[in-house]
């Protein structure tokens, strides 16, 4: 106890330039309680789909950092794996979880139905944009992550599409690539969101063009650097700003007509082993440490108060979000039209 | 040692009876064929006998001791009993000495003892000079002695053949015959020996047990099965036979055409009229001479074949009705020539028509 | 008095009549015990599930109901069926030959071959499809690039995203199981068989197709049914090639059932039952033709190996020979390489762009990496030698007909291979979270569920192995006195020593690539090298796709390379002991 309070007085006598020097936020005192609590605990289970293997992995050691004396195991899946796995830990009496990410709302609509996630209110939620605090109003998921879904192109393409509905012009014919909604959530969001844009005549005029289905989102980047197409629809931008960033020959265009927000969420399942370290790391989220590390891998961040990579802001760019009271059966619909119009 | 005791030993594999009651003594130190076409049993027997299968019904005993019924096997390795394939089965993946030595080593036998056994028991089947050799560099008839030595070196109570000589050619199976009768003169080990070779059969076994069908047909001496054959089939299935048909007109007589051939009686038949065989040896056929009244039948040559030691005649006496004669080759008798046939009565035996498929 | 020395006997014959039961009944015991967890437990919840609703969680026929119902159900599993029999075919028609050439011939760079076609066999299939789209998309594969400017057409030569392109990339990669049972089998084949025919006038094909290919038929028919059954279940290469044609195949449908809210879990179960029965069939139609043939080749006669000689023909031969090794290995790793030495892949093989940062990152830099490579070839190791000795203990007792009923005990063992590895994973978390027998997040929980998925082929190895051994060897050990654990011990086991490796690596091999039965199972510390790389591919970090397959291929290459020599050693030595024998 009493190593304990020295190491808090040392912390917070070292103030504010030190601290920031290091990027290291001062624990605050809510935090103090709460990782007194998850240390007792020992252990955290990380089961996150959000954000790709090298960047989830960083946030991990940068926890493991902050918060000494947990022991730290992180599961990276895909969103999906990662959702039907704790649906059969659930199922089994068997949760492991303690705090899971994953890319799609309906994910969270289905644990909350059946009661599998916890109320809480993060301590430093405040410090999130606005529009994507209490998003759930009983508090049982919250922000994960921010994903933009837009354009991409190859660097060979002079003037590439600058909106949703220039991707039907005639030069873009056999150019498209793109992903399935039957296998990306995001690609399933922004067909939601095209045909409230739109409607299903988009849909008939993009089959013309004829896209190049593949599975996930993530698959455009790969025809495009392979020149297989010039053109990614539905594209990541994240993925497409760090493959960019990594010297391939690839560019992002965010079109005129509203770059598509999907937000990545987390939650501490009601069965956690280690609930208060869920909560711990949920709380981690918004901290400065990870924001820089988000923006470094040229993710949105959590924070107002840190900048994206290369100076870019959530009010910088023109985005809609899919309102969410019908979205499971929007999504289910605009599957079943996009399997019947695009095949 | 011990002598072999079974008893209404019978095998069913689902519907189909491979072994059918059948009863056999083999004394200590004996050497019995079991002698059959294949499908006669002989090998269900020798299975049973190893313990590599259960009994339906019956026992069998050896020395006294219960090793196989319906309700227990004595598992093979447990029975002194060994066995030499007709395959051979000599492992490939050990030499000549190991193979040999393998039954031993197991026995945990003090290394002293177990190279004399091994020792004794390749000189046995004389194969001390290639001991070190693996099975891939011997002939057949070296890999059959291997298996031979294998099954000697421990010892057993008895020993089972299994077609040992069918794989070998025919010098060599002939030279074996000889050697493994050597060898159990020397050992003494009560022997089973299955075979489907007559001439195997007489010349290495005291006994010879004809099977068929699953049943034993005839337990006998090898004269006794050649010259006293108790039906048809063992008359046909050992040696050269005449099996001419003809109707039963009394006891000791059968009626072929308008002929009536004196004969013993051996067909246990009861009432007169019925259809019967004479069975007569083609080396006991005489022809052209006179030879009294009795069993003197007129026919014509139909076939004359020139074997070197003997001539082979075929003579057509009745309509459809042949017989054949080993005669000296001295008499030449010509195709379409007639001739007379003495079938002298002490050679004849009367049997009942063979059944392919007899009743048990 | 005459009477005692037979009594004694027969107690002591008593004693070894009670002992050897109680060992046959202990071992029997044991084994059941063991598949009912490893096989009947997982199989029965995917059953019990399959009778379950996805919403309500109760029991329901409706799954099967509309599985019958709806046609757009049925069209995947035309598809696969279509698929499925297409790679069968192919990879006979590809394997068996090349099996021949390998082991019965004197065509050149056979050691060459042999190793390239292990080395396809050690390819994860969905980074084999990888590797040919960066060969064959048909604008941007370089195969197509090299045929537009040489030909100055404007068609691509290839087009990759087609069923044709399916099949092929599944066949090339399912070759090795035909290949490598065919070729073990004809390496113990006797050589006078081939040279009886050869005697009587027939020539060196038609004795091929006339002698030596029949006599091997119970490989063949083993290798085309474990090629059909990689064609039922591969999930990876119908999702990256099928997708884009809007064509569904059984495991990409799967997946579909996967992606629903909540996951259709038990619809999945029930749509794999289809699948049980189109395999069932097909063993049963095995059966059929192999039938009372007799196909014990290693009998109490020894045999030599010798080469068939190929003279003029041995160039045709190679060329056919290449095909495999180079399609399914050099030209995909060609590519996979080049990407994992890049930089930014996108900008192609110029020498600003290499770099051998993914590969000093795997090995040295990155935990996750390194861990799971450790653990990859650990597991590997462990859960193939355990499906070895079960699937050898179920074989022998098949094939020995030792127990009644064998043969369901075959057909259970079985069942694993044809159920996608998807589904399996979800039965094993139903089977193995519960109490007592939790064995969530360890390492005993992905070593049970890859020793039950591959044991259908440890199991049918083995069995094609003890057929070819005589049961006479046996008896002959059984009647010198040997035990039936001894007779097993000196004589079985070292007679299908050979075949066992062959069989060892034919279980390790696909162990370490496979990735859909270990999806659910995994944990942070007992991650595997696919599950890896298929985040790594979720991530779109193909530079690190590609090294980390690279990896995968050279670890797996040397455990290959590494039982090669154990067996070849032995094989040597054991030569040598021979001709030392033989000298006078």
């Amino acid at each position: 106890m009493a190593a304990f309070s020295r190491r808090h007085v040392l912390m917070g006598g070292a103030a504010g330039l030190a601290a920031s020097a290091l990027r290291i936020t001062p624990v605050s005192a809510a935090d103090d309680e709460l990782y007194a609590a998850a240390k007792k605990e020992g252990a955290l289970n990380l089961y996150w789909g959000s954000y790709e293997q090298k960047t989830i992995e960083e946030i991990r050691d940068a926890f493991k950092a902050k918060y000494p004396g947990i022991e730290v195991s992180l599961l990276r899946q895909a969103s999906q794996t990662i959702f039907t796995r704790l649906r059969l830990e659930i199922q089994n009496d068997a949760v492991q979880c303690d705090s899971i990410g994953t890319t799609n709302l309906l994910h969270y609509k289905d644990l909350q139905k059946i009661g599998a996630i916890q109320p809480f209110k993060p301590s430093n939620i405040d410090m999130v944009p606005e529009a994507f605090r209490g998003i759930d109003p009983e508090n049982t998921y919250h922000v994960g992550a921010i994903s933009l879904t837009t354009i991409n192109q190859s660097t060979s393409v002079t003037a590439p599409p600058a909106s949703w509905t220039a991707l039907l012009d005639a030069p873009w014919a056999n150019q498209i690539t793109t992903g399935s909604p039957a296998f990306s959530g995001d690609v399933a969001s922004w067909v939601v969101a095209i045909r409230k844009k739109y409607g299903d005549d988009f849909l008939r005029a993009f089959a013309k063009q004829k896209p190049k289905v593949g599975q996930s989102n993530v698959d455009t980047v790969t025809d495009i650097l392979s020149g297989e197409r010039k053109v990614g629809s539905a594209a990541p931008f994240s993925y497409s700003l760090t493959q960019q960033a990594a010297g391939n020959p690839i560019g992002v265009t965010v079109p005129s007509d509203d770059a598509i927000l999907n937000l990545g969420l987390t939650a501490v399942p009601t069965k956690a082993p280690h609930p208060n370290a869920g909560k711990l790391f949920t709380d981690f989220l918004y901290s400065v440490e990870v924001s820089n590390i988000l923006a470094k891998n040229f993710w949105p961040t959590l924070r107002t108060d840190v900048p994206w990579a290369e100076g870019r802001t959530l009010e910088s760019i023109k985005w809609y979000r899919n309102p969410v009271d019908n979205l499971s059966a929007e999504v289910a619909e605009g599957i079943a039209k996009w399997k019947e119009i695009i095949g | 040692m011990s002598d072999i005791d079974i008893r209404q030993l019978s095998k069913s594999y689902g519907a189909y009876q491979a072994l059918k009651s059948i009863d056999l003594h083999i004394p200590d130190g004996a050497l019995l064929a079991l002698l059959g076409p294949s499908g006669c049993g002989k090998s269900t027997t020798l299975q049973l006998l190893a313990g590599f299968d259960t009994p339906s019904g019956g026992e069998i005993r050896a020395g006294g001791e219960l090793i196989s019924s319906p309700q227990r096997v004595v598992p093979p390795e447990r029975r002194g009993i060994s066995l030499v394939f007709q395959n051979y089965a000599v492992w490939p993946h050990k030499t000549v000495a190991e193979n040999v030595a393998f039954g031993l080593k197991l026995r945990k036998l003090p290394r002293a003892e177990l190279d004399a056994r091994l020792s004794k028991a390749l000189e046995a089947v004389r194969l001390t000079p290639l001991r070190e050799r693996y099975p891939f560099e011997l002939s057949g008839g070296q890999q059959q002695r291997v298996a031979l030595a294998r099954a000697l070196a421990v010892e057993p109570r008895i020993l089972l053949l299994d077609e040992p000589l069918s794989n070998l050619d025919a010098h060599l199976r002939e030279e074996m015959r000889f050697e493994i009768r050597r060898v159990h003169d020397e050992l003494g080990i009560t022997t089973v020996y299955v075979t489907h070779d007559q001439g195997e059969a007489l010349v290495t076994a005291d006994e010879v047990a004809v099977m068929k069908g699953g049943i034993v047909q005839q337990l006998g001496s090898p004269e006794d099965i050649f010259e006293r054959p108790s039906n048809a089939f063992v008359a046909s299935f050992i040696g050269s036979n005449n099996e001419i048909p003809g109707r039963r007109e009394a006891p000791g007589q059968l009626r072929i055409g308008d002929t009536l051939l004196h004969a013993e009686d051996r067909s246990g038949l009861p009432g007169i009229g019925t259809k019967a065989v004479l069975c007569i040896r083609p080396s006991r056929v005489r022809l052209g001479e006179a030879g009294g009244d009795a069993n003197m039948l007129n026919g014509v040559v139909r076939r004359s074949a020139y074997l070197g030691e003997y001539r082979d005649v075929l003579i057509e006496i009745a309509a459809n009705t042949n017989v054949r004669a080993f005669v000296s080759p001295h008499i030449r008798p010509q195709p379409g020539e007639p001739v007379r046939v003495h079938l002298p009565p002490e050679h004849c035996q009367i049997f009942a028509v063979p059944d392919d498929a007899p009743a048990s | 008095m005459a009477s005692s020395p037979p009594m004694s006997a027969a107690r002591s014959a008593s004693v070894g009549y009670r002992r050897h039961h109680a060992f046959r009944l202990v071992v029997l015991v044991i084994l059941l015990a063991v598949l009912a967890l490893l096989i009947v437990q997982p199989l029965g919840w995917i059953v019990f599930n399959s009778f379950h609703d996805d919403d309500t969680g109760r029991w329901t026929l409706r799954n099967y109901a509309q599985i019958f119902a709806s046609t757009s159900l049925w069209a995947p599993l035309f598809n696969s069926l279509l698929l499925a029999t297409a790679v069968a075919v192919i990879s006979t028609l590809l394997g068996v030959p090349l099996a021949w050439l390998v082991a019965r011939t004197d065509m050149p760079m056979r050691g060459f071959i042999r190793l390239f076609t292990m080395a396809a066999f050690v390819t994860p299939s969905f980074i084999g499809a990888l590797g040919w789209i960066l060969l064959a998309a048909p604008n941007s594969g370089w195969l197509n690039v090299g045929w537009r400017a040489l030909s100055g057409a404007d068609w691509p030569l290839l087009n990759i995203y087609s069923m044709t392109g399916t099949i092929f990339v599944c066949s090339i990669y399912t070759v090795p199981y035909t290949f490598t049972l065919v070729s073990s089998a004809l390496e113990e084949m006797p050589v006078e068989l081939e040279d009886a025919a050869t005697t009587l006038g027939s020539g060196v094909l038609k004795t091929m197709f006339s002698v030596t290919i029949p006599l091997v038929m119970p490989a063949v028919l083993v290798g085309f049914i474990l090629s059909f059954i990689q064609g039922m279940t591969l999930f990876g290469v119908p999702a990256f090639l099928l997708t884009p044609s809007g064509t569904l195949v059984v495991t990409t449908k799967l997946a579909e059932f996967y992606q629903l809210f909540p996951p259709a879990l038990y619809m999945s179960a029930a749509y794999c039952m289809p699948l049980i029965a189109i395999t069932g069939m097909l063993f049963y139609a095995r059966r059929r033709i192999l039938g009372r043939r007799q196909f014990t080749t290693v009998g109490g006669k020894g045999r030599a190996g010798r080469k068939i000689r190929l003279k003029g023909w041995r160039l045709v031969a190679l060329v056919f020979a290449l095909f495999v090794p180079v399609t399914a290995v050099v030209l995909p790793y060609v590519a996979i390489v080049l990407v994992s030495l890049s930089r930014a892949w996108g900008l192609g093989p110029v020498p600003s762009n290499l770099t051998l940062h993914w590969y000093r990152w795997a090995i040295f830099e990155n935990a996750e990496t390194q861990r799971a490579i450790v653990n990859s070839l650990v597991y590997a190791g462990i859960a193939a030698s355990f499906c070895m000795v079960i699937g050898i203990l179920v074989a022998y007792i098949v094939e020995r007909k030792l127990l009644r009923g064998a043969g369901l005990l075959a057909a259970l063992v079985t069942i694993p291979i044809i159920i996608p590895g998807i589904v399996l994973s979800v039965g094993f978390f139903s089977a193995y979270t519960r109490q007592p027998l939790n064995l969530y997040g360890t390492a005993m929980l992905i070593i049970a569920a890859f020793v039950a998925t591959f044991l259908p082929i440890a199991y049918s190895q083995a069995g094609s192995i003890l057929k070819g051994i005589s049961p006479d060897l046996e008896r002959a050990a059984r009647s010198v006195g040997a035990s039936e654990a001894r007779t097993f011990a000196s004589i079985t086991a070292p007679l299908m020593r050979g075949g066992l490796v062959a069989g060892w690596l034919l279980v390790f091999i696909p162990i370490m690539r496979e990735l859909s039965v270990a999806i659910f199972l995994v944990s942070p510390r007992t991650n595997v090298m696919t599950t890896l790389i298929y985040n790594y591919k979720d991530g779109g970090n193909y530079e690190a796709v590609c090294a980390a397959s690279a990896l995968l291929l050279f670890a797996t290459l040397i455990v290959v390379l590494l039982a090669r020599f154990v067996t070849e050693g032995a094989a040597y030595r054991r030569r040598n002991a021979a001709s030392l024998g033989a000298a006078p």
